[in-house]
């Protein structure tokens, strides 16, 4: 006899896995929205300040290989794209309040960064009651922890100058292009799982 | 820097306005602004899935004859490196499909322009791959049909360098258009792989009006989207087929419910058990292949045996519990009471009318017969025989009183009843086996069979039982404290003959002997 409460499971199972799929795809079209955001923001720099700006080059070390989405399962991943959005929205918001950048545009990229951590932790809870195995993204997290201090160290040292601000506003672009990769490949395993 | 996002929106202060020059934004150019101390133009394309970086000079005063490209990249504090196949070119473009492959860095370009080795020209710009790429639009074709409007979608063969698959599915996009200004989109899933032509059904149209269809990439960049030349078609179906359609349509719904309705009908019939009603017994039961042969003869089921009936006739007052007189009465009536006040009732074959009723009787030989019995002994003298007043439930049923009843008429029954089958010598009439013991003839005397019955107040009757305690004698102390057994083992139960001042129970050992039923009444006092 198929248990009674089977179709309830069935079906339980079904909208959850649904929700699921909803919440990634919402998430990934909000990443999409934040990465348009970031691009407006490096369209205002100039080539002039570009061609200005090279010798101030510097590498961080983006952690390229390490955000490789294929060795990470799902909670690790939610737990990299938290760490590294988390960071973008701490650097932004303090180097904001120091430079004189336009407002409107910042202000619009943080609140689309803002709301696609909400998105994220949302995320994160659910994964959270279905498994924990955020033990292996320790490592990855202080990686990139490390990596965004030493972009704030590089801007500390440049006295947050417009040229270190450009460089680091290209970079942080980079970084964001790599966090939609992760969020693009999230949003296919999801709907596999 | 460990500020809450919270603690952000609460008081955002003013920071002073820098020095950074504001610079308008042009769409739809380049990555950058272009600006006029530049003496040319970048642009980027992508064409055929291939990057293509061009460039135009602004001041045809001055041309150029050679060109060679230099490119760095931002995120790296490298030097500026040559393109290896634009070098001292002729063209104002270059391929760099496969030099400019990383595309979340940002490259920065640096045309030279030569003229006999005179450093004419110097432009350079910046380009950010993953969102200056406005992918030409795929070649398509669409093909009208009956009810739907089919887009074949072609793709060339691409680099996956340049586009992966995953990306290029999320930068597909098609346009609807009406002929009335609506817009339409629709971004399909592509699954198969990227070279094949790719199909798309757009359905849900309103005939006879001019739908047109574009395709393009979208990139995340929204401004940049080349949109393809539209194409359009008339969608016109066949008035016929619609019709035609409708009306199948029809049909099926009709046909789909009436099969319905008829398999709901079929099941509600084969529940409730109308129809096919399972009539499958089991294989034990199926005498059909049995043959007769196999039961040759009658299994002994019963065994039985020849009884004699006494009947004694006495007289019988109503049972109203008042036993102070019966006593002697009952003493004076009976026959083969004791003195101890035993009632001996003695059944003999030939005797007659017993219980009231369906009993063919003859007619007794002693009319008087108090109790007229037939016993039906059973073979098995183990067998508890508490069921056994069956036939004479109605009349000689559980009661004392009922059975006086019978008693009762015993005497007019006897006279009346004609029927003798003395010939036969047989009696068959009911015997209320709640008050008699029965013995067979052809037993022991030590063997008995002992009935059992279930309990009454009033029917203590003690018998002469040699082996079996029953547990309705038990049971009938319960309910009937005043009434001492002598044996628990005796277990007939009789309705009471025995008056109340007869405070004696004993057993009496009566034994008549061949073929007597002997009852012993278990004489109570009651007071």
């Amino acid at each position: 006899m198929i248990n009674k409460a089977f179709f309830e499971i069935v079906l339980v199972l079904l909208a959850s896995s649904t929700v699921c799929s909803q919440e990634l795809k919402v998430f990934l079209c909000q990443q999409r929205r934040v990465n348009q955001e970031s691009l407006k923001l490096l369209n205002k720099l100039q080539t002039s300040s570009i061609q200005q700006c090279l010798p101030h080059r510097k590498n961080f070390l983006l952690p390229q290989k390490s955000v490789n989405p294929h060795q990470y399962q799902k909670g690790q991943v939610l737990a990299i794209l938290h760490e590294m959005l988390q960071q973008i929205f701490n650097l932004f918001r303090a180097v904001v309040s120091l430079d004189g950048w336009e407002e409107s545009h910042t202000e619009k990229f943080l609140v689309e960064l803002h709301q696609q951590l909400e998105y994220l932790e949302a995320l994160m809870k659910l994964q959270a009651k279905q498994k924990s195995d955020t033990l292996g993204s320790e490592n990855i997290r202080l990686q990139v922890k490390m990596y965004f201090q030493r972009i704030r160290d590089y801007l500390e040292s440049q006295d947050y100058s417009s040229c270190a601000w450009t460089i680091v506003q290209v970079e942080i672009n980079r970084c964001l292009f790599l966090v939609f990769r992760l969020t693009r490949k999230l949003s296919e395993q999801g709907m596999e799982t | 820097m460990g500020f809450s996002r919270q603690e952000y929106w609460s008081g955002l202060p003013l920071p002073p306005r820098g020095d950074l020059p504001n610079p308008g934004i042009e769409p739809g150019s380049p990555t950058l602004a272009d600006f006029s101390d530049e003496p040319c133009t970048l642009k980027m394309r992508f064409r055929n899935f291939q990057s293509i970086l061009s460039w135009e000079l602004k001041n045809h005063s001055v041309v150029p004859t050679h060109y060679t490209l230099w490119y760095t990249v931002m995120s790296k504090p490298e030097d500026m490196k040559v393109v290896k196949d634009c070098i001292n070119i002729t063209r104002s473009f270059c391929d760099l499909t496969h030099v400019w492959v990383n595309t979340t860095d940002m490259y920065v370009s640096r045309v030279v322009g030569f003229r006999e080795k005179a450093e004419l020209v110097n432009c350079m710009g910046s380009f950010f791959l993953e969102s200056d790429r406005p992918l030409d639009p795929p070649e398509f074709e669409i093909v009208s049909f009956t009810n739907h409007i089919s887009v074949n979608v072609k793709f060339q063969s691409i680099d996956p360098r340049i586009l992966s698959e995953e990306e290029l599915q999320f930068y597909l996009a098609f346009i609807e258009e009406h002929a009335g200004n609506s817009v339409k989109r629709y971004q399909p899933q592509i699954t198969g792989n990227i070279t094949e032509n790719f199909n798309y059904v757009i359905d849900k149209l309103i005939p006879n009006t001019n739908y047109c269809v574009s395709v393009y990439f979208e990139p995340k960049d929204p401004r940049k989207i080349n949109r393809s030349p539209l194409k359009c078609t008339l969608f016109q179906p066949r008035r016929e087929s619609e019709s035609s359609e409708s009306a199948t349509m029809g049909g099926i719904i009709t046909l789909f419910l009436i099969t319905a309705v008829f398999i709901s009908t079929v099941m509600i019939l084969k529940r409730i058990g109308y129809i096919c009603l399972r009539n499958d017994f089991p294989k034990v039961l199926n005498f059909r292949r049995l043959s007769v042969w196999v039961f040759p003869e009658l299994p002994p089921l019963e065994k039985v045996a020849t009884v004699e009936v006494i009947h004694i006739n006495r007289k019988k007052k109503v049972w109203n519990y008042n036993y102070d007189d019966e006593s002697d009465a009952e003493n004076e009536a009976a026959p083969c009471v004791n003195s101890g006040g035993y009632t001996k009732h003695g059944l003999t074959g030939r005797l007659c009318p017993a219980s009231t009723t369906s009993a063919s009787l003859e007619d007794c030989s002693d009319p008087n017969a108090e109790e007229p019995y037939l016993p039906e002994p059973k073979g098995d003298a183990e067998t508890p025989m508490a069921p056994g007043p069956g036939p004479w439930q109605s009349e000689g049923t559980s009661g004392g009183y009922q059975t006086r009843g019978t008693l009762r008429q015993d005497p007019t029954s006897e006279e009346d009843s004609d029927s003798t089958e003395r010939s036969e010598g047989r009696i068959v009439f009911n015997v209320n086996l709640n008050s008699v013991c029965v013995r067979a003839l052809e037993d022991d005397k030590d063997s008995e069979v002992t009935l059992m019955s279930p309990s009454r107040p009033e029917e203590t009757v003690v018998l002469e039982d040699l082996n079996e305690t029953e547990s309705s004698l038990s049971v009938a102390s319960e309910e009937r404290t005043q009434l001492p057994f002598t044996d628990p083992s005796m277990e007939c139960l009789r309705p009471q003959d025995a008056p109340s001042d007869q405070s004696d129970t004993s057993e009496s050992d009566v034994d008549m002997g061949d073929g007597y039923i002997v009852r012993q009444v278990n004489l109570k006092k009651f007071n």
